[in-house]
């Protein structure tokens, strides 16, 4: 699709590096230019700390990115390995499909998942029958992220499964082993860095969500959620009235959230370049 | 001597390629060998044989069972392919243990063979070591390991010294030989250099186009193929023969019909000799000279290449040489000419 293609141009290790520079770029932007500049931010990172809402959009956001990027490892891993190594119709289609989500506006994305699972909807009110909320509800937040945010983990364990020798997979199966036990002591361990490397994408890209997120499950909020209401609110920096907090600073929340995302980001690189033997 | 491999009228097509009524047989213990050039089909066969794909017509039977929609892990062939591809993520020993910890085997069972390769290979010494860190040698040592580890019906081997040094190859075609020899397992190996061939295989098949043309020993093949124009054994002397005798490393080898040759060796047994048609000396006259091999016999056919002539002499055995066009008008040779050809023992490479 040509919307994939243009962004598919570069390698993952590019978009990756990308994502990390827009971070680092946001980061910068905090980076005290004095002393006083410094006991500033520090201060103002300890008032994000010490806020219950702040730590709680974060610690959501945390949980709700990496159930995403978990969801999108256990369904895209055998999604991407079955487009990567079979030719069977409908093939293309399931492909563009998974692409969409690239290529569509974020609050488009969430209008589109709102007419499928709104209470009132098809899936959403069936579910809604069992008392299960698929909006405004942490299952709608990690539904919402693994359709914008799924795709990145898809697509490279497909390209991972293009780019192996099959011959690796007929090896072991003439050595007996059946075609499960091949998959994971062969093939997974082939592109487990894809794997990893989908993973991480999805994860930051989901940490990062806000548009569909708007619309689809605004409640309870997420970090990216939480510092816009504190911008549209308060505006920049910290509103204390009469000794009360009444936003730590959209800024601090930011540079905060930007913290964590780098030391889980820099874990996942630990990770990943860890070698097997 | 049962079939341990046969291939049935086999038939399939990738676009504008195909395999065309393929019709081959291993006997079981039998070492063949399926040669061609680059984009014959050779790869192709061996895969359809490990189970890669099943044919669109004819079949494939192992030790009487027809394995055609068998999948791979049911069929007993263990396949090596090209650049050996080891599992990169598991040590040498796990490697070699793989197929047998695939199938349930005790660990201690798993050890046991795997020490019994390890030492039969030579490569003991590599156990622990990722297979990252090997030479193209040892890799096919290890993969050849692996191959053999679950006692497969039959191995197949693609290529197995494509990626390997010359020198390293001469010691590899040596643990094949003994491997074969020691297990007694059938092997279908596969490659494009025609010499490969000729010295481990007790049949060859040439394949060509997707079509199996010619089947048969190496030195029939040879005998044939020398008489055949643009032949892929065209311009090499073959001979096959059988080492009587043997003093300070200089082989006396019987070619047949009271035939001696002489060459450097210290191998014992059915042996294939190759000789370069360059190193062939011709001359009218049996003139003593410093050369241990000696046979006489009558031009057949001149070709002329340009600077030089290529001879086709048949001396019961038909050989070719080459020599200058200068040497070929001084001395006024001609179809029909009666020769003596002269080579060295250190001329004649022993296969």
């Amino acid at each position: 699709m040509r919307g994939f293609a243009s962004i598919s141009r570069f390698s993952p290790q590019i978009r990756l590096r990308s994502l990390c520079a827009k971070r680092l770029t946001v980061l910068c932007l905090g980076i005290p230019r004095s002393k006083s500049h410094l006991q500033h931010s520090f201060s103002g990172l300890i008032l994000a700390i010490s806020n219950a809402q702040a730590l709680s959009a974060i610690g959501l956001t945390i949980y709700t990115s990496g159930l995403t990027a978990a969801v999108a490892v256990f369904l895209g891993v055998p999604l991407g390995y079955l487009l990567g190594k079979y030719n069977f119709r409908g093939r293309t289609l399931i492909d563009s499909i998974i692409e969409i989500p690239l290529m569509i506006p974020h609050t488009v994305a969430g209008i589109a998942l709102i007419t499928v699972f709104g209470s009132a909807e098809l899936i959403g009110s069936l579910f809604n029958n069992y008392g299960i909320r698929m909006t405004n509800d942490v299952i709608g937040i990690v539904i919402t992220l693994v359709f914008v945010s799924a795709t990145y983990t898809v697509k490279q364990v497909e390209e991972a499964i293009k780019s192996m020798d099959t011959r690796l997979e007929l090896v072991s199966r003439s050595l007996g082993a059946s075609s499960t036990f091949t998959f994971f002591k062969v093939t997974l361990p082939s592109i487990w860095r894809s794997v990893v490397t989908g993973a991480i994408l999805t994860w930051a890209r989901a940490s990062s969500e806000v548009g569909a997120l708007f619309i689809m499950a605004y409640y309870p909020a997420v970090a990216s959620i939480l510092i816009w209401n504190l911008y549209a609110g308060y505006g920049l920096r910290p509103s204390i009235s009469n000794g009360q907090v009444l936003s730590p600073g959209a800024i601090n929340v930011a540079a905060l959230m930007i913290f964590i995302n780098i030391a889980i980001f820099i874990l996942f690189k630990v990770v990943q370049r860890r070698r097997v033997i | 001597m049962s079939d341990g491999i046969a291939v049935e009228n086999l038939s399939h097509s990738w676009g504008s390629f195909a395999l065309k009524n393929i019709n081959l047989s291993v006997p079981e213990g039998g070492y063949f060998v399926l040669l061609g050039p680059t984009g014959s089909g050779k790869t192709l066969l061996l895969e359809a044989i490990a189970g890669a794909y099943s044919p669109r017509e004819g079949r494939i039977v192992v030790a009487g069972e027809d394995v055609s929609h068998l999948p791979p892990e049911k069929r007993r062939i263990s396949y090596a392919p090209q650049n050996y591809l080891l599992f990169e993520n598991m040590t040498v020993r796990k490697n070699i243990e793989y197929g047998l910890h695939a199938k349930g085997v005790e660990e201690q069972e798993r050890r046991k063979k795997s020490n019994n390769l390890l030492e039969m290979l030579g490569i003991s010494h590599l156990t622990d070591r990722s297979p990252r860190n090997l030479s193209g040698g040892e890799r096919q040592r290890v993969s050849l390991a692996r191959a053999l580890a679950v006692e497969p019906r039959a191995v197949l081997l693609d290529e197995p010294l494509s990626a390997v040094d010359p020198e390293t190859k001469s010691s590899i075609l040596d643990y094949l030989r003994r491997v074969h020899y020691e297990t007694g397992v059938t092997v279908v190996h596969v490659t494009h250099d025609r010499l490969e061939a000729a010295s481990i295989a007790d049949r060859i098949g040439v394949i060509r186009n997707g079509e199996l043309t010619e089947v048969g020993a190496p030195a029939e093949l040879s005998k044939k193929s020398l008489l055949k124009p643009n032949s892929l054994f065209e311009d090499d002397n073959l001979i096959s023969g059988t080492v009587i005798g043997n003093e300070a490393d200089l082989a006396l080898i019987d070619i047949g019909d009271g035939k001696m040759i002489e060459a450097v060796t210290r191998r014992s047994g059915r042996v294939i000799l190759h000789i370069r048609p360059e190193n062939i000396l011709v001359s009218k006259v049996g003139a003593e000279t410093s050369a241990r091999n000696r046979l006489a016999g009558t031009i057949t056919e001149v070709t002329d290449l340009g600077a030089t002539v290529r001879l086709r002499i048949i001396c019961d055995q038909p050989l070719t040489a080459i020599v200058t066009r200068r040497s070929f008008f001084e001395m006024a040779l001609n179809i029909g000419s009666s020769v003596y050809v002269f080579f060295k023992a250190m001329s004649v490479d022993v296969l």
